[in-house]
């Protein structure tokens, strides 16, 4: 019994840091944001108090309202396609192929570059003037024509393609490390029974790795919720407003526009709704567990 | 016969979809490569993925020893020792601690856990940029802005939601016998992360080397705050090289630079390699 | 006054004598990081150190990284010596925060108050103090023109609006791109809507517009070709405006391959980096219609350290502004000088059109100057978005620019 208090002593000591790092950096931080989002605060923090008037003005302003609805579209589709792209991959590389060290390599260098230079890469690319559309007319097709880039209605689209360009390198790998994680045996097993490949990657392997794909998942997140470099990047936000994305407002009044204040009211916006998305998904996912040990 | 036929089928399959995909992950590479060889008067005239008419290795060696980064016209050589001294440091504490936390977290469940996790996950979510002014506050108070040691806290800080995220999922995965098996053998906390856990680990830990040291490799705006004029990371010299907004720009360089700063990246994905290797899992089992 | 310029002369005595043997190190935070910007800083650094100071360079690339950092330095109590900000209202939040040092013992012992214009010596003070080292002006209206594409269609520079979009219908139907904007950053489309409110209002009536009634003047008819201009000049240009570099944009004018566009004085340099000659293979211009230079620059705010402003500070307050320095800047850095007495005779073409402007008194302070940086910001992100819209009308651009009058 000692030796048990002993141990447990130990696990508490072990949470110490994150404890000491979630309490003082993390949620004090969260904290002061919040504080500072019901001020009036231009450039330096001031604390005047106005309270919720930087959230009605936030709400209130088309540009939010337009950026939220784009971060939806662009998050959507880069999540699901970097998640099915990725575990292909992923399933590819996993078949004791040559070169996997080159292949993998070439998957993930996207991740490794700074998006201030491949967004202009691709910017050049995509652009009709000189990129693929003229490459590709100078060969002779006059009349092809790929110049999303440029078209309102589109652009968001070539967001999605370059942000999976970057990302999707990232869920092969981790999705890899979960399937290396699976036992051997249990490809044994099911060579024996004679079950086909594909349905062991879908319905046996997947559930398996299923933790993976939820980091994966999450991170994919992180990106869709924080994005700003690319979009900076690759459309400054045009044509017109079809690519401006929240962290780009709040990045915007923190620093060029010195509106601290209002800034902070996006953060702590953008915050509420992670909340709650995470919490119903967290509540489903623990109702569902119970009811499977059931 | 029929076997081996569809055997080659499907692997030839396998590799025409490895390579179509190559094909498109590489393409602006390609691009970045041609202009980095290619003269600024080349660059004006002709299309963006044609070769150099003749390659010039002139970039490269400007951004890596004579571009300006401001009154110093020293390249991008005098970061690449202090974005290693930051990486280094920073990429191994935040990989041990992360690793540790989601270990305790998944099989010791303390007081708290669902607590913590939440607030960690929820807190990855919020651009850091909000947290600067703050962090500087409490930074110099300890006496730690502006030095190395701070830039490497800030690191550890920013990078624990995501590695406790990644290690606790992994180690969810893991089946829990093993866990109780070696609980029953009279295993310590300590004696069972090292014995059992680590063992089984190489495959996460190479995902978490992968994602912490790029992170901390490419970030800038903590190295630009935090880090002060003597830590400068090379990303810092590389928005300086790059980012100019009313001076000239000098695309052959920006590719060169943007290439030469995400080389270390790049070898520790190279290198990574042999620790991506199936069955270490299952012969850990054995064994 | 007597007794302060008095204190300083004898301080600025006091260290030249010394020299490095007391070396007053200033740290200064800038953006100017491009070669040409770099030459450009380095004449002031070595200025600097002739008088036996230390230059500490702190180069961040862009503005809104380099003001963070000041910003930052600031708020955990270890702010450098000078850091660089915008000309006008971009230092007024700093200056409510009571975080910079008053320069007025430099101000009043250099004479800022005759040997600077008005408006510049104004843009740096507040509530009677100056708060800013001004550094250089910068013309942000120059309307660039390919001399090949012009002759092509023959016409020449245009010297009204009707001109220019006469001209432009020619530029289409050669296959030449009118007009080229650039659109990575919503500052440029701010940059080509300042340009065309100057050649429309010139010198009398910018000051209505920027005033407390501004929106009751963009509703007026006064205001009207303003809109009507912009409500037509997206159709001039190509498609692929959007996130385009500004310098991509002074490319199609170097190959020829549009007809104008309308850029800062910074461009100049590039036009001369490209091996071409500023007025003759890319003739230039202040706007069409006389249009007064508008007119914006850079200062160095000063964080205070203790009591009021330090002898590093002091000292690099006035070898910035002094007669040599500001000569030698401003012809490195394709600028203008923000003093009287400096030689503009070797200025080329397009730089010296910007300093007839100002001698002239045909000029204008940009937006930046009396706008908050959130009004700017409006501005830009409002207009970015009525460009791609083909059904925006004048009356559209009225309504916005109003409205953005209104609520900022």
């Amino acid at each position: 019994m000692a030796k048990f208090s002993g141990t447990r002593a130990h696990v508490y000591l072990a949470m110490l840091p994150v404890w000491i790092i979630v309490l003082v950096a993390l949620v004090s931080s969260t904290v002061w944001t919040f504080v500072i989002s019901l001020t009036n605060s231009k450039l330096l923090p001031v604390y005047k108090f106005n309270f919720f008037h930087q959230y009605e003005l936030l709400l209130k302003q088309p540009a939010w309202q337009v950026a939220v609805s784009n971060l939806i579209v662009f998050g959507v589709l880069f999540i699901a396609i970097c998640l099915v792209f990725g575990f292909v991959m992923a399933i590819m590389m996993d078949q004791r192929i040559r070169g996997e060290a080159f292949f993998r390599t070439v998957f993930l260098y996207p991740y490794a570059m700074s998006f201030v230079v491949t967004g202009l890469v691709w910017q050049w690319v995509l652009n009709p003037g000189f990129g693929i559309q003229a490459a590709v007319r100078g060969l002779g097709f006059e009349n092809f024509t790929f110049d999303w880039i440029v078209q309102p209605d589109r652009a968001i689209y070539i967001l999605v393609l370059a942000a999976v360009w970057q990302g999707s390198g990232l869920v092969m790998a981790i999705l890899l490390a979960g399937l290396r994680g699976v036992d051997e045996d249990l490809w044994k097993a099911t060579r024996i029974d004679g079950i086909a490949k594909w349905r062991v990657y879908t319905s046996i392997v997947l559930p398996i790795i299923a933790p993976m794909a939820a980091t994966a998942t999450v991170l994919l997140a992180v990106s869709v919720v924080k994005a700003y470099d690319l979009v900076v990047a690759l459309t400054g936000g045009g044509p017109g407003n079809a690519t401006e994305v929240p962290a780009k407002f709040v990045m915007e009044n923190l620093f060029a526009r010195q509106n601290v204040a209002l800034a902070n009211a996006g953060a702590i916006m953008m915050l509420v709704a992670v909340i709650a998305i995470l919490v119903p998904m967290y509540y489903a996912r623990r109702y569902m567990a119970q009811k499977a040990e059931v | 016969m029929r076997m081996s036929s569809e055997k080659t089928l499907a692997r030839t399959g396998v590799y025409a979809f490895l390579v179509i995909s190559a094909a498109f992950f590489l393409m602006p590479f390609y691009v970045m490569v041609v202009t980095s060889l290619k003269t600024m008067d080349e660059i004006r005239v002709t299309s963006i993925f044609a070769l150099p008419d003749t390659p010039t290795l002139q970039a490269w060696v400007t951004a890596w020893q004579s571009a300006c980064t401001g009154l110093n016209c020293n390249g991008l050589s005098v970061g690449f020792f202090n974005s290693v001294m930051i990486m280094v440091p920073a990429t191994v504490f935040s990989i041990l601690l992360g690793a540790v936390t989601g270990y305790a977290l998944s099989f010791w469940r303390p007081k708290g856990t669902g607590l913590i996790f939440g607030i960690l996950l929820v807190a990855a979510f919020i651009p850091y940029q909000v947290f600067i002014y703050p962090l500087v506050r409490m930074l110099s108070q300890v006496g730690l802005y502006n030095s190395l040691a701070g830039i490497v806290a800030i690191h550890v800080i920013f990078g624990m939601p995501i590695m406790v995220l990644l290690f606790r999922n992994y180690y969810a995965g893991l089946p829990r016998d093993l866990f109780s098996a070696a609980r029953v053998d009279g295993g310590g906390f300590w004696v069972i992360f090292i014995r059992l856990i680590l063992p089984l680990s190489p495959p996460i830990l190479i995902v978490a080397v992968i994602l912490q040291s790029t992170h901390i490799w490419n970030d800038f705006l903590f190295g630009l705050v935090f880090a002060g004029s003597d830590n400068q990371p090379m990303t810092v010299l590389l928005n300086n090289i790059v980012n100019s907004t009313q001076g000239e720009k000098a695309y052959n360089v920006n590719m060169a630079a943007t290439i030469l700063t995400a080389a270390v990246p790049l070898i520790i994905y190279l290198a990574s390699g042999r620790w991506f290797v199936r069955g270490i899992a299952a012969g850990a089992v054995k064994g | 006054m007597k007794t302060l310029s008095l204190a300083f002369a004898t301080t600025a005595m006091a260290a030249l004598t010394t020299g490095a043997a007391t070396a007053q190190s200033a740290e200064v935070i800038h953006w100017w990081t491009s070669a040409a910007e770099s030459a450009g800083v380095g004449v002031i650094a070595d200025a600097y150190g002739d008088t036996g100071g230390e230059w500490v360079d702190q180069a961040v690339a862009g503005s809104d990284a380099a003001k963070t950092s000041a910003i930052s330095r600031m708020v955990g109590g270890n702010p450098p010596d000078a850091a660089q900000f915008n000309l006008g209202a971009d230092i007024d939040n700093l200056v409510d925060s009571a975080v910079l040092a008053p320069i007025d013992a430099v101000a009043e012992a250099n004479d800022w108050a005759s040997v600077m214009p008005q408006a510049v010596l104004d843009a740096v003070t507040r509530d009677g103090h100056v708060y800013g080292v001004p550094i250089q002006l910068q013309g942000t209206n120059f309307l660039f023109a390919s001399a090949d594409a012009l002759d092509k269609v023959g016409a020449g520079m245009p010297q009204t609006w009707d001109e220019f979009f006469e001209t432009g219908d020619k530029l289409r139907e050669a296959g030449i791109v009118p007009f080229a904007q650039a659109g990575d950053r919503d500052v440029w489309f701010m940059n080509t809507f300042q340009a065309v409110l100057a050649s429309v209002l010139g010198t009398e009536e910018w000051g209505q517009f920027t005033g407390p009634d501004g929106a009751e003047f963009v509703r007026s008819e006064a205001f009207r070709p303003v809109a009507e201009i912009m409500a037509k000049l997206p159709s001039y240009a190509d498609s692929g405006v959007s996130g385009r570099q500004w310098n991509i944009t002074n490319q199609m004018i170097l190959n020829g391959e549009a007809g104008f566009f309308i850029m800062g004085g910074w461009a100049i340099g590039e036009i001369g980096a490209a091996g071409l000659t500023p007025g003759k293979e890319v003739l230039c211009g202040v706007g069409p219609n006389h249009a007064p230079l508008v007119v914006a620059g850079d200062v160095w705010a000063m964080p205070a350290k203790g009591d009021g402003l330090t002898e590093a500070q002091a000292k690099l307050a006035e070898v910035t502004t002094s007669v040599e320095v500001q000569a030698e800047f401003t012809s490195t850095m394709g600028s203008l000088p923000v003093r009287s007495g400096v030689d503009t005779s070797k200025f080329n073409a397009c730089a010296a059109a910007g300093a007839k402007a100002i001698s002239d008194g045909n000029s204008v302070m940009a937006l930046f100057i009396n706008f908050s940086p959130e009004k700017l910001g409006a501005l830009g992100s409002e207009l970015k978005v009525l460009w791609v819209d083909p059904d925006a009308t004048a009356d559209d651009y009225v309504e916005t620019v109003a409205g953005i009058l209104e609520n900022y």
